[in-house]
């Protein structure tokens, strides 16, 4: 019928989708501004109490991907901060830029803990190919001296010059220094200390010549080794700001409640007094006085009633140490559900529409030495997810610390490396019982709710003895040694190691197990007693449980497939069907004995040494 | 004498045989190469490759780095590639089981695959996780594994039935290792 009308049909067709469109807004009123739909997040569905909700999905996010800034700022370090330091931490940020390219790494050295990564591990993570990036792109070394390279990169003294491409050309072509170039790097400048002061950043344009595989054992260097690591951008370290901000080494996870938005409330509000939102400094339940726009939670008890207030238009006090003072020492209002490398605030609130939407700000740091704290969260703001009314909501972790403690385990051996380049123990997440090691017990819970006396328990073949030493044995790829204590722990783990030398004389006694000797239960119990055991033990779990949560896993599910995990490797994949050596049971078989064997220790736990301790009712 | 000669050469010949028929049945069933291990993208085929990644892998894991050892055996009529997970530096396939191991075989225009199982490869010094036999099964080769039980060697012994690898047998070996 209307073949033969080319405009007529385009008409009708427009006014057909116009209909379809209005028909959806019309049923599905929340579809228009479903969450994280104006910023195009990357979106995971979780389920909490048979409840589902869509959070960020921080396996496909990173510092680039976020939202730019929307607004511009500044941050003008003092002078006699600049002395201390030696370099400036100052920083002037526009609108439209993304965090990669206003963020150091010395600011997110607590929280996501880039420093200890290496560019091998951030290429892998990101598919880079180092053979074709250029040394110049990789802003650390610009002002790295021949010396400083010596002292971050182990074994580059040995290097011959032929084989040091750019610090060959630095010395013959900035320095005029002609050289045996089959002598090591480390016997030239033994000869010629003066030589060591060359900073790599002379050779100009030179560098643009030269990849960073030129320069062996750059890549797989530590961040943390090279000096002044803490003011380097983000965005000048190949590939990183590409990193999924649930592959950084201490990895943003979701972990916590859910709530509902029930109600959004605009400015016109006064004298909330049932805030979940504030800071760390001034806890976060600050009441709010005037000006209260917030969004009402309904969902679990603990949540009922409460209000997030705006930190658009609520500044609570924050930051701490000589930083704590920047900004009128003030921040917004708000939580921390996704841990402390940056804090979400609920933003703009529209009561006619029922929405609100929440912007995310950043800090600046300097830990380690000198310790100058961190500024308030001020560096924003950067646009969030938004709600409408009846939308679930992830607030984290209904903790004294805005949501944070769903961050407080990291991976294993990363407080050691930190406290060894200075980081204070009190700046780590956790960092309290670090120096004793904790209590020399499994009581308490982990992430997800696990108990972790009863997870010990219910791994088989783990129960017994602290002071048992395996037979000496290496594994085919290069490392020998013994099982020691409780959990058989390899003795060539890092993190066995480290807490061993710990110990007065561990050194020798790591010495002696290297060698193959035979060793006593007593110099087991000794240099690596119960508690630190059973410390790298919760670590251990942590790790795996977390994995499990970040893999959605919740509930008897959750310890299956820590089980999993734990037998097969973080690889292992779900419900693998992977035998032992016996052929009898498979990887998924051995979740579900764990499974049983924990639901029957957390059962029989009123007896337990947890129990005991507390003298009261079982956590 | 030339009855006697012919009765010498007769004689001889027939050592000769006898020989080489013990030698060769003491022979069977012993190591006859070393176990070696050679990095997957040089030795398995890129279908391969990417198979062993789809069935067996949930992670960033490159199956490319990976050591496989190719096993083929006189008589056998198609090889059997065997699988070590590890990469250098990496053990993200290994828990408190060991470490993952696959065997596969080319079928038709795929791969079968025909062994998975962890085993531990924290050995004493000099002993080998794997041992090759030249016997064979259902055409393809016995394997036998060691392990450390307590503190002595467990020998595995695993036969393919048709479908897949079997354990068949256990030995315990006498020798304790401290």
């Amino acid at each position: 019928m209307i073949r033969g009308h080319p405009n007529l049909t385009r008409v009708v067709k427009s006014a057909i989708g116009l209909l379809i469109v209005l028909l959806i807004l019309i049923t599905f009123p929340g579809s228009a501004f479903s969450v994280g739909d104006e910023n195009a997040f990357p979106i995971a569905s979780i389920e909490s109490d048979g409840q589902f909700a869509q959070v960020p999905d921080w396996s496909e996010i990173t510092l680039r991907s976020l939202p730019p800034v929307t607004e511009d700022g500044e941050f003008n370090a003092p002078n006699e901060v600049k002395q201390a330091l030696g370099y400036d931490l100052s920083r002037r940020w526009k609108a439209g830029q993304t965090a990669d390219t206003f963020l150091k790494l010395g600011d997110l050295q607590t929280s996501l803990y880039p420093q200890i990564s290496n560019l091998d591990k951030v290429a892998q993570l990101t598919q880079l190919d180092l053979n074709q990036v250029a040394l110049s792109a990789f802003g650390l070394v610009e002002n790295q001296s021949i010396a400083d390279l010596l002292s971050a990169i182990p074994g580059l003294e040995t290097y011959r010059l032929s084989d040091l491409a750019p610090i060959h050309t630095l010395l013959r072509a900035i320095a005029g220094f002609n050289s045996d170039a089959n002598l090591s790097l480390g016997a030239i400048v033994a000869a010629n200390p003066n030589l060591g002061e060359l900073k790599l950043g002379q050779l100009d344009k030179k560098m643009e010549t030269f990849a960073i595989a030129d320069l062996p054992g750059l890549a797989n260097t530590p961040l943390q080794n090279f000096k002044n690591w803490e003011n380097t951008l983000i965005s000048q370290v190949p590939g990183l700001a590409n990193v999924p901000l649930a592959q950084m080494p201490n990895p943003i996870q979701t972990v916590g409640s859910l709530g509902v938005v029930d109600v959004v409330y605009g400015t016109a509000e006064e004298n909330r007094q049932d805030a979940i939102s504030g800071s760390h400094e001034a806890g976060f339940t600050v009441p709010c006085r005037e000006n209260c726009a917030h969004a009402e939670l309904t969902g679990p008890t603990a949540l009922h009633g409460k209000q997030w207030i705006s930190g658009k238009f609520q500044q609570v006090k924050g930051g701490f140490g000589v930083l704590g003072a920047v900004h009128g020492g003030q921040e917004p209002t708000g939580r921390h559900p996704f841990g402390d490398a940056f804090k979400v605030s609920v933003w703009d609130v529209d009561e006619s529409s029922g929405r609100v939407s929440t912007a995310l700000h950043f800090r600046i740091c300097k830990r380690g030495l000198p310790d100058l704290g961190c500024t308030p969260y001020f560096l924003g703001p950067v646009p969030f997810l938004s709600y409408h009314e009846k939308d679930p909501i992830f607030v984290g972790v209904l903790d004294a610390q805005g949501g944070a403690s769903s961050q407080a385990s990291i991976p294993a051996g990363v407080i050691e490396r930190a406290m060894a380049k200075g980081i204070p123990a009190q700046a780590l997440p956790g960092g309290e019982s670090v120096g004793s090691f904790g209590d020399g017990t499994l009581c308490g819970e982990g992430v997800g709710s696990v108990e972790f006396q009863a997870l010990a328990s219910a791994f088989s073949g783990i129960e017994g003895n602290y002071g048992s030493a395996g037979s000496f044995v290496c594994d085919g790829d290069g490392n020998c040694g013994r099982g020691l204590g409780r959990y058989q722990y390899m003795s060539y783990r890092s993190d066995v190691r480290v807490a061993v030398e710990r110990q007065e004389e561990g050194a020798a006694f790591l010495a002696k197990v290297d060698s193959g000797a035979s060793i006593s239960e007593g110099e087991i119990s000794r240099y690596f007693p119960p508690a630190v055991q059973d410390q790298i033990f919760k670590a251990d779990q942590t790790q795996n449980i977390q994995q499990a949560v970040r893999e959605g896993f919740r509930g008897d599910r959750l310890i299956e497939r820590v089980g999993q995990i734990h037998f097969g490797g973080p690889e292992a994949p779900i419900d693998g069907g992977a035998s032992d050596q016996h052929g009898r049971l498979t990887l998924k078989t051995y979740g579900e004995e764990l499974r049983r064997n924990y639901q029957a220790a957390a059962k029989s736990k009123s007896g337990s040494k947890c129990q005991k301790a507390k003298g009261g009712k079982p956590k | 004498m030339r009855t006697l000669r012919r009765f010498r050469t007769t004689i001889l010949i027939g050592l000769l045989l006898t020989g080489s028929v013990i030698v060769g049945l003491l022979n069977q069933g012993k190591a006859t190469e070393f176990v070696t291990w050679q990095r997957a993208s040089q030795v398995a085929p890129a279908s391969l490759v990417q198979q062993i990644q789809q069935e067996n892998l949930s992670g960033n894991s490159q199956v490319g780095d990976m050591k496989v050892w190719k096993i083929q055996r006189p008589q056998q009529s198609k090889p059997l590639y065997l699988i070590d997970s590890r990469i250098k530096g990496k053990a993200s396939l290994c828990g408190a089981l060991g470490c993952a191991f696959w065997g596969y075989v080319p079928v038709s225009d795929r791969f079968q695959r025909v062994l998975s199982a962890y085993f531990d490869p924290r050995l004493p010094p000099k002993i080998q996780l794997f041992e090759s036999q030249n016997a064979l099964q259902n055409g393809l080769p016995i394997l036998k594994v060691n392990q450390l039980e307590k503190q002595q060697i467990c020998q595995y012994q695993y036969e393919f039935n048709g479908k897949g690898y079997e354990l068949m047998e256990t030995r315990l070996l006498p020798q304790r290792y401290e």
